[in-house]
């Protein structure tokens, strides 16, 4: 259930001049980039607007947006500022998505890389591997992990981050089977570069930018399953998240939405953010199919 | 009260207290009962569907409309007859005999007798269940000297006794069906054979669970419900639309969040029952690990209590439901409850408390950093509990950490490993503090390994010698002193924080009715329940 | 007809050695999932005691000892091993009953809701993806990919909260959850009914979860075959608009869709744990989500390991469809 399902088989392309102008050219890419300015301006300047500690307890609890402009976007039902809330849990949620899929790209390219690179047996074993994580329900895995090891931030990231490698791993491996027979690898191989160096400097660089173009699919992935750990009950209790706003206001849907609703809102928009972002580097690196 | 009061059963007894009660309990007006009709109620799913050898709080609610005890609660927690018709005791405390309905049968058609319960006492209670073991550990014998009436031969005085024979405390299981097999593992377990109002007829895992109407139940002409459907409706938002829709009538255990709780306060469509689970007398409480640095002195333990605020805690964890806790027994047990002298909220004191015990504030502001933690199968309640008391920590310089664990994890750290410096839960107290309270305070229950015993470790030989008189004594006066005193130390001593009185509630449709008022009404028969004609 | 003898031969080792390499995949999965439970603190017996109210270190010890769990843990793996080889997937203690038996009973629930979702995933799907590409670059095109993007990034759970207060509570044409009217005795097309009223919410919910994948995979297979050669002929031929879009692109499209359903048999259970606990649906995923809640070993290990196995089969089986579907497809070859 990862972003793989959204992109388009692995570019070849070796090299891409124009990215960012192609990028800036391609309408996914822009929608993406605006709103994911909107998401990271929130996050940053939002502290300034409504300093303080998301637990306070500052007002009459449920207070709907606009009853009081002290609290712009309401309280939830004990009574903490929702604005304070979702800044506090913009800079969570990104932060969490940022390094679960910082985890799932390291492993995913790990692995991908020596089973492209190594082929036969090593590609064999790890391949296996690869599939027993995408055999396994990952959510129900994710939701086993944190449930097991105690929800914090930590085991949250940890288990995001641990599900979410398989379809790196995959991508990155198609890469290094074409390009590992290149020319310019085949070269340097010739001329004596040991097998780490030839990795990371000549298949690896020419590898990475599909793995980004995965990578924004899965920080919006490991959003919104942050979000789903903590509707489960599951989330960190000493962070306030979107997830956690969730968690708490969702026994209150029918009396205040809007608790719910609003941080739902933002995962949506942050979500869409990267999924378009995603879409458009996606595009951007594959020329063959910007051409339709 | 004197002694022989206590011991008097007889019918009748339980209504002498209702009138008093809160409106909103179904006895508003009297109404004829109509004859029809299934009650659909949601319950949280239960394991298996007896009682009698486990407390699970759903199974009750389930099986005691199918298996039933020798007595039910009325709203003082006094016993009214149930399978016992009556009951008395002897002079010296040692001898009670209870005298049994001779018209109640088995579902399967067998006759009930004193068999029955003689081997439910001995084999099961006694032998199987968590607290049947303490509450008929002085029962040396049972005698049956006729099929209908049972007398249990004690070593010493027991009153507690009295205080947990219902059918959530003591459920009598058939003889002929149980004896000779592997109590345990008995396939009736799950497809119980009962002498209830009502039989069981099926069960579909994760769904719900139907119980027909018995013909053939003691009373004439109850009950008055064709049948009951429970309904296991994981999310509580869903239960509460359920209910408004008219999907659902009856909701029991605090299954609509408290606070939904104001859309279902028109009285004209909706009953609030908050009497159901006085029996229970449950307590959110935080427990201190007194083993640990800072927390063995009794001044940080006083000044951490000192720290919160109870009544703010109810107003706004609690939306007004529950009362703020003064001691380790709760008011509804009035028999024994004692306000003694609870710490008041009073941050300033406090933090006085914590500069005597040489815990100062840093650079930063903070003294020390401790953890609290709770189970993540309690409720949404607990865990803001825990964010509350967090804030109340931070004023006085306390930084805490808040850890929520699934169950398993939860009680392997704090009664195994004892990895932990407060621990908040939901404790049932029961009627009778020999029962609830003193597990948690005795030396002696200090058990490596079994939860909800002493996990605070904490230990006072003069306590212990208290409650273990307490336990023994067999005149109400004498033991309601020594219980009192038992309150104040442990008020002073603080090893455990009672900061919140649960009140347990039973959301229905105006239409759903009941003739009797009981203490114990989530476990209640429902053989005098029926629904209103629309 | 040498060639087809010589691709009977290459199907028959090709599942040889899938079959071959599906063990060690399931064996990893026994093995991964009771090591993560091993290391975790805690065990179905603290559970078992937490719920009874109390217990002695006696009665637990001889609990423990009753389950197995005493046992060195090399030990008791062999011995799950060994059952589960001997197809024996344990006993749930916590539920009183066999494993199998609990998941058979919640599989049906699980299979309806799944099948309603992706048959609407898949139809809605389609349709929108087929309408988009032969809009290419149009206002309905970009429409129609913002709402799959939208589907797309809205948390299941959520969507299903949101949906419960609109159309069950305040709207009330649905029911909040639930499988069925239960002891309203309803029978034949009343039922049938019934549970349609019911599984309207939680299906499309679920749906969403997918919709956006075929809507984008029927889009793009379309607009790639336009280019290709045969569809050029196609045109040349004479054919018309739509019979080329149905017929040809769309049948093309229809491989990778196949690819997609199996590779999203893996994250059925997943969707199935939100969805299901949002609408009270009795099905396998919140067996699943309760097994995890409670410690209960045996039955958490059947699920995964009884859902890995259909994942793997349903791989094969999809496999096996490409190369019936697509004569060009060389079993012999390895899927990247």
């Amino acid at each position: 259930m990862s972003g793989i399902a959204l992109t388009a088989a692995p570019p070849a392309a070796s090299d891409s001049p124009g990215l960012l102008r192609r990028l800036a050219g391609n309408r996914s890419a822009a929608l993406g980039g605006v709103l994911l300015a909107l998401v990271l301006g929130f996050a940053v300047v939002g502290p300034l607007l409504w300093p303080g500690d998301p637990w306070e307890m500052v007002a009459a609890p449920m207070l709907w947006p606009g009853e009081d402009m002290a609290n712009p976007l309401g309280t939830d039902v004990m009574g903490r500022d929702l604005a304070t809330g979702l800044v506090s849990g913009a800079r969570v949620s990104l932060l969490i998505g940022l390094v679960a899929t910082l985890i799932a790209a390291t492993i995913g390219t790990l692995f991908g890389a020596l089973g492209g690179f190594y082929g036969g047996r090593t590609d064999a074993v790890l391949m296996r591997v690869t599939e027993l994580f995408q055999t396994v329900p990952t959510f129900v895995l994710a939701v086993v992990l944190v449930a097991v090891f105690r929800p914090s931030v930590t085991t949250a990231v940890l288990a995001i981050g641990i599900v979410s490698w398989p379809a790196t791993a995959r991508l990155v491996r198609a890469q290094f089977l074409v390009l590992r027979d290149r020319e310019f690898v085949l070269a340097a191989e010739t001329l004596g570069m040991s097998t780490p160096r030839l990795i990371l400097t000549q298949i690896l660089p020419n590898a990475l930018p599909p793995v980004i173009a995965m990578s924004t699919l899965t920080i919006a992935h490991a959003i919104q399953t942050e979000a789903a750990l903590s509707f489960l009950g599951l989330g960190d209790p000493n962070v306030m998240s979107w997830g956690t706003i969730i968690g708490g206001g969702r026994e209150q849907l029918t009396e205040a939405w809007y608790v719910c609703g609003l941080p739902g809102i933002a995962i949506i928009v942050t979500v869409l953010a990267f999924n378009l972002l995603g879409e458009g580097l996606n595009d951007a690196l594959n020329p063959h199919l910007q051409r339709r | 009260m004197h002694r022989r009061d206590l011991m008097v059963g007889g019918l009748g007894l339980g209504l002498a207290a209702l009138p008093t009660f809160e409106p909103g309990t179904a006895l508003a007006q009297p109404v004829t009962p109509t004859r029809g009709g299934v009650a659909r109620i949601v319950v949280e799913e239960p394991p298996i569907l007896t009682s009698a050898f486990i407390t699970t709080m759903n199974i009750g609610m389930v099986s005691s409309k199918i298996l039933e005890g020798l007595v039910s609660y009325d709203l003082d927690l006094k016993p009214v007859p149930a399978l016992a018709e009556s009951w008395e005791t002897s002079a010296d405390g040692l001898r009670t005999t209870f005298r049994l309905r001779q018209n109640a049968k088995w579902h399967d058609g067998t006759p009930f007798t004193a068999a029955d319960v003689r081997f439910s006492l001995l084999e099961v209670w006694k032998k199987l269940h968590p607290f049947g073991r303490a509450v008929f550990a002085n029962v040396t014998e049972v005698e049956t000297p006729d099929p209908y009436t049972v007398t249990v031969v004690l070593s010493a005085p027991a009153l507690y006794l009295f205080n947990y024979i219902n059918t959530y405390g003591a459920q009598i299981l058939p003889r002929h069906i149980y004896e000779g097999t592997d109590i345990l593992k008995n396939p009736a377990n799950v497809a119980p054979i009962g002498t209830g109002p009502f039989r069981f007829k099926e069960w579909q895992r994760g769904s719900h669970l139907v119980l027909e109407r018995n013909p053939d139940y003691w009373q004439a002409g109850k009950p008055y419900l064709d049948g009951i459907i429970f309904r296991f409706i994981p999310d509580a938002v869903a239960r509460s639309v359920a209910l408004e829709a008219g999907e659902i009538d009856v909701t029991i255990g605090s299954l609509i969040p408290v606070t939904s709780l104001r859309r279902f306060s028109d009285r004209a469509k909706y009953t609030i029952n908050t009497d159901d689970g006085r029996f229970l007398a449950s307590i959110f409480l935080a427990q201190i690990n007194v083993r640990r640095p800072h927390l063995g002195d009794k001044r940080v333990r006083q000044a951490l209590s000192h720290a919160i605020d109870r009544a703010g805690l109810v107003r706004l964890v609690w939306q007004g439901y529950g009362k703020p806790a003064t001691g380790p027994i709760p008011s509804s047990v009035t028999q024994y409850y004692h306000r003694g002298n609870p710490q008041a909220y009073d941050p300033r004191r406090a933090e006085q408390l914590l500069d005597e015990a040489g815990l100062r504030r840093g650079a930063d502001g903070k003294r020390f950093r401790i953890n609290l933690v709770s189970g993540s199968g309690n409720s949404l309640e607990s865990g803001r509990a825990g964010e509350f008391i967090k804030q109340a920590f931070a004023r006085i310089g306390v930084d805490l950490e808040l850890i929520i664990e699934d169950s398993a994890a939860y009680l392997r750290r704090v009664y195994t490993d004892g990895d932990y410096d407060i621990m908040t839960s939901s404790l049932h107290k029961l009627p009778d503090p020999t029962l609830g309270v003193q597990r948690l305070y005795w030396t002696r229950n200090i058990v490596r390994g079994a939860p909800w015993t002493n996990g605070s470790g904490y230990s006072n030989p003069e306590l212990d010698r208290i409650m273990e008189a307490a336990a023994a004594e067999g005149d109400l006066a004498k033991r309601r002193d020594l219980v009192n005193r038992w309150q104040e130390i442990v008020q002073e001593d603080a090893p455990i924080l009672d900061l919140v009185e649960l009140t347990w509630t039973t959301v229905s449709t105006a239409r759903f009715r009941k003739e009797r008022v009981q203490g114990d009404g989530m476990f209640a028969g429902l053989e005098d329940a029926w629904l209103a004609p629309r | 007809m040498a060639g087809a003898a010589v691709k009977r031969r290459g199907l028959r080792s090709f599942l040889l050695r899938r079959l071959w390499q599906v063990v060690p995949v399931l064996f990893g999965i026994a093995a991964l999932n009771f090591l993560i439970l091993q290391v975790a603190p805690g065990d179905v017996v603290d559970v078992l005691a937490g719920e009874a109210g109390a217990a002695t270190p006696e009665y637990m010890a001889q609990l423990r000892a009753a389950f197995g769990l005493d046992q060195p843990v090399p030990v008791q793996f062999a011995h799950y091993i060994w059952n589960l080889v001997t197809l024996d997937l344990g006993f749930s203690f916590r539920q009183n009953m066999p494993v199998l038996e609990l998941i058979m009973s919640r599989l049906p629930a699980t299979l309806l809701l799944m099948l309603a979702a992706l048959a609407i995933a898949v139809t809605l799907g389609s349709l929108i993806g087929v309408v988009a590409a032969t809009r290419v670059r149009s206002w309905v095109d970009t429409l129609l990919s913002g709402f799959v993007l939208l589907t797309y990034a809205v948390p299941t759970f959520w969507l299903g909260l949101m949906a419960i207060v609109l159309f069950s509570a305040v709207l009330g044409w649905l029911p909040s959850g639930g499988m069925y009217t239960v002891g309203a005795g309803l029978t034949g097309f009343a039922l049938v009914g019934d549970v349609l009223a019911h599984l309207l919410l939680p299906a499309l919910t679920l749906s969403t979860f997918y919709l956006a994948v075929y809507a984008r995979l029927v889009r793009s297979s379309m607009l790639e075959l336009y280019g290709a050669d045969f569809i050029r002929t196609a045109r040349a031929k004479g054919a018309g608009e739509w019979r080329i879009t149905l017929v040809h692109a769309f049948r093309n499209a229809l491989l990778p869709m196949v690819t997609m359903l199996a590779y999203q048999s893996a994250s059925m259970l997943s969707g199935a744990v939100l969805v299901e606990t949002v609408f009270s649906w009795p099905g396998l995923g919140r067996l699943a989500f309760e097994a995890i809640r409670t410690r209960d070993l045996n039955l958490l290990l059947g699920i995964l390991f009884f859902s890995s196995v259909v994942v793997v089969l349903v791989n094969l089986l999809v496999d096996l469809v490409y190369v019936l579907i697509d004569p060009r497809v060389d079993p012999t070859a390895r899927r990247a």
